[in-house]
């Protein structure tokens, strides 16, 4: 082994082991959300009114079911482009990048139109089809772990689009590929997070009518 | 109608439109000097073939390790399915024990955990 690529192995172990500890400062950041919504939520959690698109009703639960499936899906895409840019595939690892970051979007847009939902009020658009921000406890809880969460995604899309396209000008190989790698694990991070931002959500709790709106 | 515009067309529109103008400018100040993106621009050039020269080699660990994205992606659907049907009957310690099952799933197979500790590249 040359003495460049055992450094790069170094430094990419000290790299690994950084990237862990800013997961460790930002599990307390949602960890913090998580306790709040225990807290103020306690077995409750929000009712929401079912999406109606024109002539389809789709029950409330089913939209956030959906869009962790994509969620889910996204991250094996993800794993997928690791994998192939770590054994030389770059054609899957471009096509996959590109399966994570619609997907990915997919994601964001189900969140922010039908899971936070718009209306007009005074020919404004406003948020809060469902439920909104100033809904006491319930609103301002789930704004912010649904915000929180959403911000964390789309810092991810920008990631997942630069990755794209550093790996299209071929700045990766089988044997240097961190930023690939990092990348990976950030995207998994935001799958961690709804792992349980999502049940506890949407699943734990007696459903409660949001009033106040 | 106003409202469906808005929605439908509009904020997809920004936000995509947001993430691909934050790509660009973070493409741009990461590049570093200008040796470096004359480099890059002259790989571009020679178009990236779609399979490296170790291709070949590495090709049964690349399906031993897609066979087991796959089986994960699979734990994992399973997993949610049995969450929400749980959710139904109210049963919230199972709930937890499913979540902490995902969770560790993603942890070790996805994000790799183990690999903090090794000491070798053999990931």
């Amino acid at each position: 082994m040359t003495a460049v690529a055992e450094s790069y192995q170094i430094q990419t172990r000290r790299n690994r082991m950084g990237f862990w500890l800013f997961f460790l400062s930002e599990s307390f950041l949602f960890g913090g959300l998580l306790v709040a919504r225990y807290y103020l939520w306690g077995n409750t959690r929000p009712s929401m009114e079912d999406t109606v698109i024109g002539p389809l009703t789709i029950g409330y639960q089913i939209i956030p079911l959906a869009i962790t499936a994509v969620l889910l899906l996204s991250s094996f895409f993800m794993n997928r482009a690791e994998v192939a840019i770590a054994n030389d595939d770059r054609k899957t690892f471009s096509r996959s990048i590109l399966l994570t970051t619609l997907m990915g979007l997919i994601f964001l847009l189900g969140v922010l139109v039908f899971e936070w939902g718009w209306k007009t009020v005074d020919g404004q658009l406003v948020l809060g089809r469902h439920i909104s921000p100033t809904d006491g406890v319930f609103g301002a809880v789930l704004y912010g772990m649904t915000g929180m969460h959403a911000l964390h995604v789309l810092s991810g899309l920008v990631l997942l689009m630069l990755v794209w396209n550093l790996g299209r000008k071929g700045h990766f190989s089988p044997e240097k590929h961190w930023g690939v790698e990092a990348t990976a694990i950030y995207w998994h991070y935001v799958d961690l997070v709804w792992v349980f931002f999502y049940p506890a959500i949407y699943l734990i709790g007696v459903g409660m009518k949001v009033t106040g709106h | 109608m106003e409202n469906l515009f808005l929605v439908f067309i509009a904020l997809p529109l920004v936000v995509g439109g947001a993430v691909l103008v934050g790509a660009w400018l973070l493409a741009k100040i990461m590049p570093g000097d200008a040796a470096m993106a004359k480099a890059a621009a002259a790989a571009q050039a020679a178009a990236v073939p779609a399979r490296g020269p170790d291709y070949a080699r590495l090709t049964p660990r690349r399906k031993s390790a897609f066979r087991t994205g796959l089986a994960v992606l699979l734990g994992l659907a399973l997993l949610t399915i049995v969450e929400f049907y749980l959710a139904a009957l109210g049963s919230v310690a199972l709930m937890f024990v499913i979540i902490i099952l995902k969770a560790a799933l993603i942890m070790v197979f996805f994000m790799h955990i183990t690999a903090v500790w090794r000491t070798e590249e053999a990931h």
